[in-house]
């Protein structure tokens, strides 16, 4: 069934807004430029969930349409393809998720950013971009087709790059900026493959069609590795775009750095909406995803690889938002267990939950550092629960649900993908090792062990014990502004309560409301039901996990670092160093790709670029352009007199090489040789002037003239008498124009 | 049948061209009568209406099937109404430019109006002709008016000196189409283009007839600035007021090669006039290249922006002619990236001329590439929209010129033997570049040397406003104009 909404307007308010904000935002001042800015924001969300309110009221696979504009988008046919796409929006159950959590969360932040973003001189064009990655992100999840998606990922990918680099007067904030752009442009080369691959499989990219049966026969097609298709190529090559844009291995090394924008930004964008666009990608193409066991086991183990590494960086980073973006890192390698452990609710269950616990911990963190002064480090931090009274309970539920404890939201987000990952085992994925299931499991819950102790190492090193840092800044912190501290206490409202929309079964039979709402669009993958009592198991193991992580946590820093701290750190020096290091994979990069890569770039620039196309080209080129400019100025001098002499020029140019044409090119001639025996040939008349009727005339040197008639094939014999030099002459006559033309040539003549 | 001894209701399809020339001819009564020597705000308005009512007939005609009227005189089809809504865009935009212009240049010129219109119908006359005689009314029309807006500014000087020889190298043209015509009348008997096109063996290769037909290209090459009959182009560009220029660097072309493209599809279609060694397409080909050519290299060096915008506008008709030239070697197929080329030459060039007239203030026109250094402090807007205008122009994304020059190419790569064309085409855009982004240069990254000052006109702010943004529309939403234009082409006769 198909609806039409007016889908487009809930990704126009938020670029109107944008628009607004970008071109005369200056002149606005602030109050207007943030009325705007979260106005747009918050029509954008309440056309959301108006949307979702009336999908859910039509049939469960119901589906709205809608387009950005009327009318063709792109057209373009060859032979063997033909691509007509129109900038088609659709919003189904999935993309509903989405939808409520970018426009839902991102209102949150637009709130929170009057407050942070306060004292910034440039408040209207932080507004303005904020705007704008929402409407590209909007549009990213709303495209009904793969390149209106791509519109959307390159859109986010921009604002992320703007907003990274927003205090760009700092040299760091810029190469951060810069550093995140790159690494998302390999990614979204592979994306951009990953869909051409498609195209070239299946002749089309709207997601309607790539559902279809039809379409995923022709990605079974085998592709050049026996065993593979085109679908275990596109899968992968889409995956690759997808580590790029949520930072998995061993594309993540942007994001950390990104935490050099402002930091509800990092809430909003690097940690619940536009990280998360890979995740959705992959759900949104499951179909094709799963053609191929092979890419579901690459997603699955990159995810769980991604969880666990990040997760032990996140242990001995010391700046708070460090911690939250190696933590966001590792929270993304679970959601991609999710996915590919084919758990695609699973995944987005935790992308929601996520987007709440995490977005609230950044802007906990905002409010941390708003109150002490731009503060990071969290060792220099302390004490500060009485300071900070709401930051610190909100800060506490967040810690809570992304630890896994009942019955916060994380809980059973994370119990359901880890749920999924022990039994990864499906018989079609024979390619893959048995255990590979239980080793993602193992991973996964080593590293929602160490989340529960990164996590609340950080709140207990920011809120337990003393304060540590400098006195003064103690003195002045304060807790913050209304306006930061509502979307705190609603995203911990969030936080605490999400949980409840997706119940197990061993809870409740019926109380799965997330499951049921996604299993249309997710055309209800097979789910594999553990039995009960070894759900209850692996869920309390989880619970344990967590526990131990947060009593570890609670043993060494509960009232501030305690010395086991310092003796723990001494005695595993060689394997501190390397994690707090980050394992140097910065470094590595830096040795293999990027110093190689510029050593490349030096010799382009000075033999390429300033040898051959400075030197050589440019300036060689200039010095004849010049000349032939100097020439021109010499004609074209104003004298009219002399431009009527430039037509009748033309004019007998033109006239004279119509005239002669024919018999220049009808003149010349081939001579063949036997003894004393000559044969000559003339070209004729050149092809296209068949009609001219040419006469000929034929000049053998010895006294010796052959004349042919009008339209005669052009060819003449002779035979010499006598040895020696002789002239042959052939002229062409062409009797309309009376023009001719003559050739010549001397020949040897050899009697035997 | 009447007495004319044609059904009135052809009247009816001819009426974007009488509301126009009623029009005109209104305007000029009014101006006669009329003691107003200020501003005539109310004459733009009424041209405004004018243009919009013969749109509105156009528009209504689109899906009518296409006929000869009047005798075969003119011809009504999809091909000549596209081109026809063009002219009556770039006429409406030029309107909207010179009022602000002629107050702040202190010379009211009420005259304008009318001739704008005249020459309008002129224009529509001459892309609606179907008869070498209609052909040659039409082509007499545009360019008498023409003559007169150029020369219009009376007290500059140079605007006079630019009217004298536009008249006298125009009128040698009229000459040779005239001349041209007698010729191939002379020979096959009749002036009506299919009756031409229907001529066999004997006629064709007349010699006679040839360089009657040659007469003929030749004039037409000379309205649309084609090397080496370009030679009045950049004096008269230069020296007309900025809103005639933008005027006919866009319209007249744009009609021009109405008439260019209609003489190929009908008179000279046959394979031994199109190929071969009297065809078209050599004489094209040349043509094409030259133009090209020298109109790029030669603006190279300007440093008037006026002129250098003139120089490009005759490089564009030279890559619109290595359309024309696919025209004859693939078929009807590239007479819609042809149209499409038109449509974004028509809005940018007007845009980016426009711009030039906004720039400056009475007695100080700002066209040294000097007086643009430092645009973008004082005026970002104006500096943004000359930008993007200038990269249309240069054929680059995410602009109406862009996706001009792509189809256009990319239709004429379906022949092999074009593909030198293409190249040299491929080559000039480049140089093209260079001097497009030395405006840019100095508009961003040099110090202004003397203080900004800016025409203020709503009428030439809404206008530019519309043309940098249709610039940009047809940029990102090419779609729906290449659906019109293919459209168009299917329905030459």
């Amino acid at each position: 069934m198909i609806d039409q909404f007016p889908l487009h307007w809930i990704p126009l308010f938020p670029l109107l807004g944008a628009a607004i904000n970008l071109l005369i935002g200056r002149r606005l001042g602030r109050t207007l430029a943030a009325l705007i800015g979260c106005g747009a924001v918050a029509a954008a969300m309440l056309l959301g969930w108006e949307a979702t309110w009336q999908l859910g009221h039509a049939a469960p696979s119901a589906t709205f349409t809608g387009a950005l504009f009327r009318g063709t988008w792109i057209h373009a046919s060859d032979g063997n393809y033909s691509l007509h796409l129109n900038a088609g929006l659709m919003l189904d159950r999935l993309s509903a998720v989405m939808v409520l959590v970018i426009t839902s969360v991102g209102f949150l932040i637009h709130l929170y950013s009057i407050a942070y973003m306060e004292a910034d001189a440039h408040f209207s064009r932080y507004f303005g971009y904020l705007n704008l990655f929402t409407g590209a992100m909007l549009i990213l999840v709303l495209g009904d087709s793969l390149p209106v998606t791509f519109i959307g990922w390159e859109g986010v990918g921009l604002c992320s790059y703007l907003l990274i680099g927003f205090w760009f007067d700092k040299e760091q904030n810029a190469s951060a900026g810069r550093k995140a752009f790159i690494v998302n442009r390999i990614g979204d080369f592979g994306f951009v493959l990953g869909m051409l691959l498609i195209f070239a499989a299946t002749s089309t990219l709207q997601y309607s069609d790539l559902s279809s049966a039809p379409a995923l026969a022709q990605l079974r097609r085998p592709l050049a590795i026996p065993g593979a298709s085109y679908a275990t190529f596109a899968a992968l090559l889409l995956f690759i775009g997808a580590t790029g844009k949520s930072a998995q291995l061993p594309l993540y090394v942007w994001l950390p750095d990104a935490m050099a924008g402002p930091t509800p930004v990092s809430a909003l964008i690097h940690a619940a909406t536009m990280v998360t666009a890979g995740v959705y990608m992959v759900a949104r193409l499951h179909g094709v995803i799963e053609i191929d066991p092979f890419a579901s086991g690459v997603i699955a183990s990159v995810g769980a690889a991604t969880a666990l590494l990040a997760a032990t960086i996140g242990v001995a980073q010391k700046p708070i938002k460090k911690i939250l973006a190696y933590s966001t890192v590792s929270q993304l390698g679970f959601m991609f267990i999710g996915v590919g452990t084919r758990a695609y609710t699973a995944g987005m269950f935790h992308l929601v939950t996520h987007a709440l616990f995490k977005a609230g911990l950044f802007l906990g963190a905002g409010s941390i550092m708003h109150a002490l002064g731009g503060l990071e480090d969290v060792t220099q931090m302390g004490g500060l629960k009485r300071k900070l009274p709401i930051t610190r309970w909100t800060f506490l539920i967040y810690c809570l649900a992304i630890a896994g404890i009942f019955p916060f939201s994380g809980f059973f987000s994370k119990d359901a993908i880890l749920a999924s990952a022990f039994g990864f085992d499906f018989p079609e994925l024979a390619i893959w090792p048995h255990w590979l299931g239980h080793a993602i499991y193992a991973a996964g819950v080593t590293a929602a062990l160490l989340t529960a102790f990164y996590m609340f190492r950080a709140y207990f090193l920011v809120f337990g014990g003393e304060f540590r840092g400098p006195p003064e800044v103690h003195a002045h912190a304060h807790e913050s502004p209304t306006a930061m501290t509502i979307p705190l206490v609603v995203l911990a409202v969030g936080a605490a309560g999400a949980g409840l929309l997706g119940v197990p079964e061993i809870f409740h039979p019926e109380m799965n409301h997330f499951e049921e709402w996604l299993s249309p669009a997710l055309f209800a993958p097979t789910l594999l039901h553990h039995s009960a009592a070894l759900e209850w198991g692996l869920m309390g193991l989880a619970t344990a996990v967590a526990l131990v992580g947060i009593s570890l946590a609670w043993w060494l820093y509960g009232r501030g670092p305690a010395p086991a701290v310092a003796t723990l750190a001494a005695r595993l020096r060689p394997l501190h160093r390397l994690v707090e290091n980050r394992y140097y994979l910065d470094e590595v990069y830096d040795l293999l790709i990027v110093r190689p890569l510029r050593a490349v770039a030096y010799v382009f620039w000075k033999v390429i670029d300033a040898l051959l196309i400075d030197l050589v080209l440019v300036r060689g080129l200039a010095l004849v352009v010049d000349l032939f400019g100097r020439m021109i100025r010499y004609v074209q001098n104003g004298d009219a007199q002399r431009y009527v002499v430039g037509v009748v020029l033309g004019i007998a140019v033109f006239a004279g090489l119509g005239a002669n044409w024919v018999a220049w090119r009808a003149a010349p001639f081939e001579v063949e040789m036997h003894g004393a025996e000559v044969t000559v040939r003339a070209h004729g008349a050149p092809v296209g002037a068949e009609t001219r009727p040419l006469k000929y005339q034929f000049d053998f040197g010895d006294g010796t003239i052959v004349k042919l008639p009008e339209r005669a094939v052009p060819i003449a014999s002779h035979h010499y008498q006598g040895n020696g030099t002789r002239r042959i002459t052939v002229t062409a006559y062409d009797p309309r124009w009376g023009t001719h033309s003559r050739e010549s040539r001397l020949v040897e003549v050899r009697t035997r | 049948m009447n007495a004319l001894g044609f059904d009135t209701a052809q009247l009816g399809l001819a009426a974007p061209l009488c509301i126009v020339s009623i029009g005109g001819l209104v305007l000029l009564m009014l101006e006669a009568f009329s003691r107003e020597r200020g501003p005539r705000t109310h004459l733009a308005a009424l041209t405004l209406v004018v243009l919009g009512l013969a749109a509105l007939a156009f528009v209504r005609s689109w899906s009518a099937p296409p006929q000869a009227i009047f005798h075969s005189m003119l011809v009504v089809d999809r091909f000549s109404t596209f081109i026809g809504l063009l002219i009556l865009v770039g006429a409406g935009l030029a309107v909207g430019l010179a009022g602000g212009f002629m107050r702040e240049q202190r010379f009211e010129f009420g005259e304008f109006y009318a001739l704008v219109l005249l020459a309008t119908s002129g224009m529509l006359t001459l892309v609606q002709a179907a008869d070498l005689v209609s052909l040659f009314i039409g082509l007499e029309t545009m360019s008498l008016a023409v003559y007169v807006l150029t020369g219009s500014w009376r007290r500059n000087a140079k605007s006079s000196e630019a009217a004298m020889k536009y008249f006298l190298v125009g009128a040698f043209a009229s000459a040779l189409l005239i001349y041209g015509i007698a010729l191939v009348y002379g020979v096959g008997g009749s002036t009506n283009l299919a009756a031409i096109g229907a001529l066999e063996t004997p006629e064709i290769s007349d010699p006679v007839f040839l360089i009657g037909a040659l007469f003929i290209f030749i004039a037409l090459a000379f309205k649309i600035a084609a090397v080496p009959f370009h030679m009045w182009a950049p004096d008269a560009y230069e020296g007309a007021p900025t809103p005639v220029t933008a005027f006919m660097a866009a319209t007249v072309k744009a009609a021009g090669f109405g008439a260019l493209l209609r003489l190929v599809a009908t008179a000279f279609a046959r394979p031994e006039l199109t190929l071969g060694s009297n065809g078209w397409v050599p004489l094209v080909s040349i043509l094409a290249i030259a133009t090209m050519t020298l109109g790029n290299v030669a603006a190279l060096r300007q440093e008037s922006v006026k002129r250098l915008l003139a120089y490009s506008s005759i490089a564009h008709a030279g890559y619109l002619l290595v359309g024309v030239a696919a025209l004859g070697l693939i078929g009807p197929e590239a007479r819609g990236p042809i149209l499409y080329y038109l449509a974004a030459y028509t809005l940018t060039t007007v845009g980016s001329f426009g711009i030039v007239a906004w720039y400056g203030t009475h007695g100080d026109e700002r066209h040294s590439l000097d007086d643009w250094a430092g645009l973008a402090t004082a005026h970002p807007a104006g500096a943004l929209a000359m930008t993007l205008l200038l990269l249309s122009l240069g054929g680059i994304p995410p602009t109406a010129g862009f996706f001009g020059k792509f189809y256009l190419f990319k239709v004429a790569l379906g022949s092999p033997a074009l593909l030198p064309l293409i190249l040299v085409a491929v080559a000039n855009s480049l140089i093209s570049v260079f001097y497009y982004l030395r405006v840019v240069t100095a508009m961003y990254f040099r110090e202004e040397l003397r203080p900004v000052t800016v025409v203020r006109s709503t009428g030439m702010t809404v206008t530019l406003w519309i043309a940098t943004f249709g610039t940009l529309a047809l940029g990102l939403f090419p779609g729906w104009l290449v659906d019109l234009a293919t459209q168009a082409s299917l329905f030459v006769k």
